[in-house]
């Protein structure tokens, strides 16, 4: 091996050889110890693990890779890992930002990409069963083929899957009038650590105890591996109405929001762009020169989207706002999708990354502003910057953008500029995270987050649940002493 | 690989793979490792030399189909991930670790400079002298897999009156094995390439192919080709002469969609041309699928992905058929030949190319088979039954073929019957395969020629010793030419000849217009001198049609009709009386009827052997138990026949092959019919009726089958009452046999016509097969690939009432091919049958036994059948060698016992004639031993 491994498994298996022949029993031809195979689902899209492709260094190297085709063939898998207490990730499109994917101590990777119908889709109710295996681009292609939308168009919507976003609790771009997955997601099959299969009663509500699906929702594969899911979907829009707005600061930006969001009116999309990042993205538009871009897509019936329209309008007006026109608004249609840039940037040795937190609209102007500031604190920190991309009646969503050149040793400024963001964040009242999830990258982040008893509690219902630690070990936090 | 492409390939690596919904080998194969990003970052790893080359690393390299799919998502300038993967490629296939097929097609790329060996592509036509304006490069997969479409786009050229040129021996373009890392390879094909096209002396270089239009307008600039000529694909340049008026597309009706070629659309930008050819084509609409232009998904075969991986090749067409379906159109149009190879098989719908479409809106010939193509698809998506099928239709000169599969034989047959009763079909070549593989079988492996006895040159070799065959023999002998003829039996007549009702028909229930309605109606006129002239049985004892349904009395207002039309005489009778006029024994529910008198039974065996020894009397050479393996012809001229027996040169050739007519046809050149196999059940009764009536009898009903009569019930000439024959469409032509339940059914079909019969007068229940086309007519025609072959395929029922007009028919077509006839002044007209005891007066059996003392031996008890007689029938000109040869000349073992009582007498008798051991007697042939050795000595 000519390459470095970052995670190795440190416990030798000593019934591999059995474990091996029955999944290999059970699968069939969909099973590869291939080294290429096994590396290739070893990573994700961490962007430090893209630094460190560059030092010859790869996340991880699990002992096998498992393409089930149904629920039973993933609950044989689970079974048999189960019985030799061999580790289990499942495995999406691997587009996860913070290692979530990564197999620290080896094992069976679950690659679920086979499970990839369209199951039913429930026009009377508006609602889709489909495999968690399903590609989000494909899904959002077929449904609109048929006149629906799912609407959840995370910027990873064309490389991950539905399991994914279940898993790690995502949000999509036009999630202030569609919400986040866990407002979309009425029921689940999933395949818990025994091997059993649990499925919940679909209803548009229920009152009957906590609601048992709903912990899959973020546990990234800890509990178990979902294998279908039932969403909310809607019609296609019939009209949508483009509007962007340049305000003199990111607080007057998110003052006009708040104010929108207060009088219950809910666009599709809402972008706040502070200085730095209107001036990268809307360098064209003279209006929003050295000011603060708001971006606002209201979709739906007409009659809902002109109330939506003036009065979002009013109020951004009111505040002192300049209209831009569409033109902003096409422009992040046009661009939203492109990441070019972190490929340019971990190539030429700067390290990246993307964080999101959240507040509540009494915090979130101090969350913005102290946490940038503490990022370009960090030595060697060139670029911090941030957008709130989805927002709430109580609070937003604090996107931002770091970039710098390690002074040192890359991991360990990686890691300053992380506790920067993350722990100036929570000292300002927010949450460590908004959607992209926990994965090995914010488990030092935790025990603030949940506190001990939180985050005992946490540990104690996954031992109760997976006593062997089967299912993705290490991750969301339940790692950490 | 250089840096600049390592940085690009580095930046897909760490790009969250964005594109990869669109990846189709990613969708098809569902690997991290073939999505875009895991290539690129395996490829990372190889060039960092974190991962050691090998060839389960090289093959994820080449799980690119080159459609472009990525690159349209790619936010990178300039990134490509298949370019990336073909500078991969060839590292890989340097080091000898690509997948194996990369090297086959290395090998054949050096041995023919081709994709495919000569003999699988289209012969370009020569060019004509003088210098061209333009040179039109065919490509080889088109020649190979749509060469309808290079001649199309010639055609079109030449219509606008331009001198086009091409390159006889045209080489590969070398793109796809520079997709493929064969560098050298490709280099080596286009430097010749390149030679040849510089020195065509052309300004402007037009080429249908997608791939070839790459090479030549990117790939040889790309590494300092100049040419030094002008590179068009074929729909910039059809645009071109239409814009200038140079050419007038025609009119085609019809809804077609247009399916974005990868290598002409996101590979060249070539997405409005297409569009706009076929815009100008009146009549036409061209719609898009939803996934069009610059976002169509690719059909699966781009960079020849299909030869490496075909399973998920196969996959990415289905997907892509079904958005192409997904649409109002009623085919697919395009302009790449691997698009519409592969989606040709995969869809449900024709696949057509661009020129072929524009084409017929210019020729008439063409409009014809693209509206005949259209009709065909129609008919088959309006059956519920076959609208589900996976059935492909191409036509080429009104001949339909279908591919594809089918679930049972009865829809294999149904798609056959279905196109083939379109209006203006020529021929239809049904290769519809079934689930359980019931179909078509070949019977006839090739022999080696090495070795076998090159025999003389025949004017005409016939093959196939059938009814049809001796009478084309016999009356092809009235000329000065040496005739051969062919027959993989022991005797003539074994096929379908010697297993039907032996009926000469009228020509009242074949469709007027028809080959079929002219030849039978002529032939029944014919069989009074044939009868005279060779001396077999013949009585017009007439046919009489009954009907028992007041509601289908007006059947008969029909069947006078078309009796009329076809020039026949019929008397309709209007009442029972006038039915019990005609024949007494009628049953009673009859209600009224018609009678056609011209209708006649004979022996079709008696008929096919006097014509067999008429014809070698004549001095036609007929060789037994001889089969043809392989038909040899020469460019496009029929050479020889190669048989087991040996290699029999022959200047034209006859197909007469019965059942087996389509598989002999096929071993000269493409196929042009099917033949599916009819059986027909008949039934024998006793002689003891044979009083009972006079004329054949058929009922007359709407419920039988379309393409049968429908049978009825006969007094055969020997007076037997004979029941069928039935029909049934079965998949294998060596099937003859027969069932108790089959047998009840004859029964209760035939058996209400007449006052009943004592079923334990049954004497015989056998099976025969008629060799039917699915058009249901004869398929009598020159070949058309080669010439000197004449196919005189499914003859079936009335083809016995035919056979004599079928003979003249022939020879009109062997006249018109160019074959010289000359009369010769010895021909002899006359055959005299074997002396028939039996029939005899008392004094001339007499004077017989007085002649040959073993004329007073009876053999047979039942037929009273004479040793003398059989001896006789061993001796002719076509020597009776068998059991069955002998009963068929003389019914010894015909009656009643069947043979129970003479058959070892007649098995020592021909034991003795022939001078062979009784052990060696066989029923009818070699393999077909009666005995199996002695059990004691002494004789019989």
């Amino acid at each position: 091996m000519t390459y470095q491994v970052a995670f190795k498994s440190e416990t030798p298996v000593s019934s591999w050889d059995s474990c091996l022949s029955e999944l290999r029993q059970a699968m069939g031809s969909r099973i590869s110890t291939n080294e290429t195979e096994r590396l290739m689902v070893g990573k994700d899209f961490w962007p430090i693990t893209g630094t460190w492709l560059m030092q010859g260094k790869v996340p991880s190297l699990p002992d096998v890779v498992v393409w089930p085709e149904s629920t039973e063939e993933v609950s044989q898998i689970i079974t048999i890992a189960n019985k030799y207490h061999i580790p289990v990730i499942p495995y999406g499109e691997g587009s996860g930002v913070l290692g979530g994917v990564v197999a620290i101590n080896g094992g069976i990777v679950v690659d679920m990409k086979h499970m990839n119908h369209i199951l039913e889709i429930d026009d009377k109710s508006l609602l889709l069963t489909v495999e968690s295996g399903l590609n989000g681009e494909i899904l959002e292609r077929k449904l609109n083929e048929k006149g629906y939308t799912l609407r959840h168009i995370p910027q990873s919507v064309k490389c991950s899957t539905v399991g994914g976003w279940v898993a790690c609790r995502a949000a999509g771009q036009f999630s202030t009038k569609y919400g986040k997955i866990e407002d979309m997601l009425v029921g689940i099959e999933a395949v818990l650590p025994d091997g059993s299969i649990y499925k919940n009663t679909i209803a548009p509500r229920t009152a009957t105890g906590p609601r048992l699906d709903q912990l899959f929702l973020g546990a990234e594969g800890t509990l178990g591996i979902v294998t279908k899911a039932v969403l909310r979907i809607h019609p296609l829009p019939e009209s949508q109405t483009l509007r962007s707005f340049a305000f003199a600061s990111v607080d007057d930006a998110l003052e006009s929001v708040r104010l929108i969001m207060r009088d219950n009116i809910r666009p599709a999309v809402v972008r706040i762009y502070d200085e730095f990042e209107t001036e990268h993205h809307f360098k064209d538009i003279e209006a929003a020169y050295e000011r603060v871009m708001l971006v606002l897509v209201m979709e739906g019936i007409p009659e809902l989207v002109a109330v939506e329209n003036q009065v979002a309008e009013r109020h951004c007006l009111a505040l002192g706002a300049v209209d831009c026109g569409v033109e902003p608004v096409h422009h992040w249609f046009e661009s939203r999708f492109n990441v070019s840039i972190s490929s340019h940037l971990i190539q030429n040795n700067v390290v990246c990354d993307t964080i999101e937190v959240a507040g509540t609209w009494a915090h979130i102007s101090d969350i913005y502003h102290n946490t940038i500031k503490a990022i370009k604190e960090v030595p060697g920190t060139i670029i911090a910057s941030g957008h709130f991309s989805h927002v709430y009646p109580d609070g937003a969503c604090l996107y931002m953008s770091v970039a710098g050149v390690a002074q040192g040793d890359v991991n360990e400024y990686y890691e300053q500029i992380w506790n920067a963001a993350i722990r100036t964040t929570q000292e300002n009242g927010g949450t460590a995270a908004h959607h992209h999830g926990v994965g090995l990258n914010r488990a030092r982040f935790m025990p603030r987050e949940h506190g001990t008893t939180g985050l005992k509690l946490l540990k104690e219902l996954k031992k109760a649940w997976d006593p062997n630690n089967v299912m993705n070990p290490g991750k969301i936090g339940l790692g950490v002493e | 690989m250089d840096q600049n492409n390592l940085v690009q390939l580095t930046n897909c690596a760490i790009c969250p793979n964005m594109c990869r919904f669109d990846c189709p080998t990613t969708a098809a194969l569902k690997r991290e490792t073939v999505s875009p990003s895991g290539k690129a970052r395996l490829g990372v790893m190889l060039e960092k030399g974190m991962l050691e080359p090998s060839a389960e690393l090289f093959d994820h390299f080449y799980q690119c189909i080159g459609c472009k799919a990525c690159d349209s998502w790619c936010p990178f300038e300039g990134l490509s991930v298949s370019e990336l993967m073909n500078i991969l490629r060839a590292e890989g296939a340097a080091q000898g670790l690509a997948p194996q097929p990369v090297y086959k097609i290395k090998e054949d790329l050096e041995r023919w400079n081709t994709l495919f060996p000569q003999e699988e592509m289209l012969t370009l036509p020569a060019n004509d002298p003088g210098p061209p304006e333009v040179l039109f490069f065919a490509g080889c997969t088109y020649r190979a897999k749509r060469p309808q479409a290079v001649t199309a786009a010639l055609n079109i050229i030449k219509s606008a009156g331009i001198k086009v040129n091409v390159i006889e021996d045209e080489s590969c373009c070398g793109f796809p094995s520079g997709c493929l890392g064969l560098v050298q390879t490709s280099a080596t094909v286009a430097r010749k390439t390149v030679q040849s096209i510089m020195s065509s002396g052309a300004k402007i270089l037009v080429t249908s192919c997608p791939e070839c239009y790459s090479a030549f307008s990117k790939r040889y600039p790309e590494i300092g080709i100049n040419m030094g000529l002008e590179v068009l694909h074929f729909t910039q340049y059809a645009e071109r002469l239409i814009s200038e008026g140079r050419l007038s597309p025609g009119k085609v009706e019809g809804k077609l969609v247009y399916h974005d070629p990868c290598v002409l659309g996101r590979g060249a930008g070539i997405y409005d041309e297409p569009r706009n050819v076929l815009n100008k084509i009146e009549g036409l609409q061209v719609c898009d699928a939803l996934y069009c232009r610059d976002k169509a998904h690719c059909c699966g075969a781009g960079q020849v992905y299909e030869w490496l991986q075909p399973e998920a090749a196969k996959e990415i067409a289905a997907g892509r058929a079904e958005e192409l379906q997904n649409t109002e159109a009623e085919a697919v149009v395009t302009s790449c030949p691997f698009c519409e190879d592969l989606l040709g098989r995969a869809a449900d719908m024709a696949v057509v190319d661009v020129a072929e479409v524009l084409w017929a809106s210019i020729n008439t010939e063409a409009g014809e088979d693209f509206a005949l193509l259209k009709k065909a698809q129609a008919a088959l998506k309006n059956d519920a039954r076959l609208r589900e099928q996976p059935i492909s239709v191409k036509v080429d000169r009104a001949m339909i073929v279908l591919e594809g599969k089918a679930d049972t034989w009865e829809l294999v047959v149904a798609a056959g019957h279905l196109v083939g009763a379109l209006p203006g079909v020529y021929s239809v070549v049904n290769n519809l395969d079934t689930p359980s593989g019931a179909g078509r079988v070949l019977h006839f492996p090739m022999v080696e020629k090495e070795g076998l006895t090159v025999k003389d040159l025949s004017d005409v070799a016939i093959i196939g010793g059938g009814v049809v065959g001796c009478a084309i023999a016999r009356e092809l002998s009235r000329y000065d030419l040496k005739i051969t003829v062919l027959e993989k039996e022991s005797d003539v007549s074994c096929g379908t000849s010697k297993a039907n009702n032996g009926m000469i028909h009228p020509g009242i229930f074949v469709t007027p217009g028809t080959l079929k309605a002219q030849l039978n109606v002529k032939g029944n006129q014919m069989y009074d001198q044939a009868a005279a002239e060779l001396d077999f049985p013949l009585k017009r004892c007439g046919l009489l049609g009954v009907v028992a349904d007041e509601k289908e009395m007006f059947l008969l207002d029909l069947i006078k009709g078309v009796a009329d039309q076809n020039g026949v005489p019929v008397e309709i009778l209007r009442t029972r009386e006038e039915v019990l006029n005609k024949e007494p024994n009628v049953s009673d529910n009859v209600i009224g009827g018609f009678f056609s008198p011209t209708a006649a039974m004979t022996s079709p065996y008696k008929v096919t052997v006097a014509y067999a020894e008429n014809a070698v009397q004549n001095g036609v050479d007929l060789h037994l138990e001889t089969t043809v393996t392989g038909i040899d012809s020469e460019n496009g001229q029929v050479q020889q026949v190669i048989t087991d027996k040996g290699v029999f040169p022959a200047r034209y050739v006859i197909n007469v092959a019965g059942l087996f007519a389509d598989e002999v046809a096929e071993m000269a050149g493409p196929a042009e019919f099917t033949i599916h196999p009819r059986k027909g059940e008949l039934l024998l009764f006793d002689k003891k009726y044979h009083d009972l009536f006079r004329p054949c009898m058929a009922e007359v009903t709407l419920k039988s089958d379309p393409h049968t009569k429908g049978g009825g019930i006969m007094m055969t000439i020997d007076g037997n009452v004979e029941f069928g024959p039935t029909a049934e469409e079965i998949p294998d032509k060596e099937d003859l046999s027969t069932s108790a339940r089959g047998l009840e059914t004859v029964l209760s079909r035939f058996g209400g016509i007449v006052q009943s019969l004592k079923h334990n007068s049954l004497i015989a229940y056998f099976a025969g097969l008629r060799a039917a086309t699915y058009t249901e007519d004869f398929h009598i025609k020159p070949s058309r690939s080669v010439k000197g072959l004449i196919n005189v395929a499914g003859i079936q029922s009335p083809g016995l009432a035919s056979a004599p007009a079928i003979a003249e028919y022939v020879i009109d077509i062997l006249r018109n091919e160019g074959l010289t006839l000359t009369e010769r002044s010895d021909f002899a007209p006359i055959r005299k049958d074997i002396v028939h005891f039996k029939d005899l007066s008392k004094e001339a059996r007499q004077a017989q036994v007085m002649k040959d003392k073993r004329y007073g031996k009876i053999v047979c008890r039942c037929e009273m059948v004479t040793e003398g007689e059989i001896v006789e029938a061993i001796h002719r000109p076509v020597p009776a060698t068998t059991l069955d040869a002998v009963k068929r000349r003389t019914r010894a073992g015909m009656g009643r016992c069947q043979g129970g009582f003479c058959t070892p007498r007649v098995a020592h008798i021909l034991a003795e004639e022939l001078g062979i051991p009784t052990e060696e007697v066989t029923k009818d042939g070699t393999g077909s031993w009666l005995f199996k050795g002695r059990i004691k000595t002494g004789g019989i």
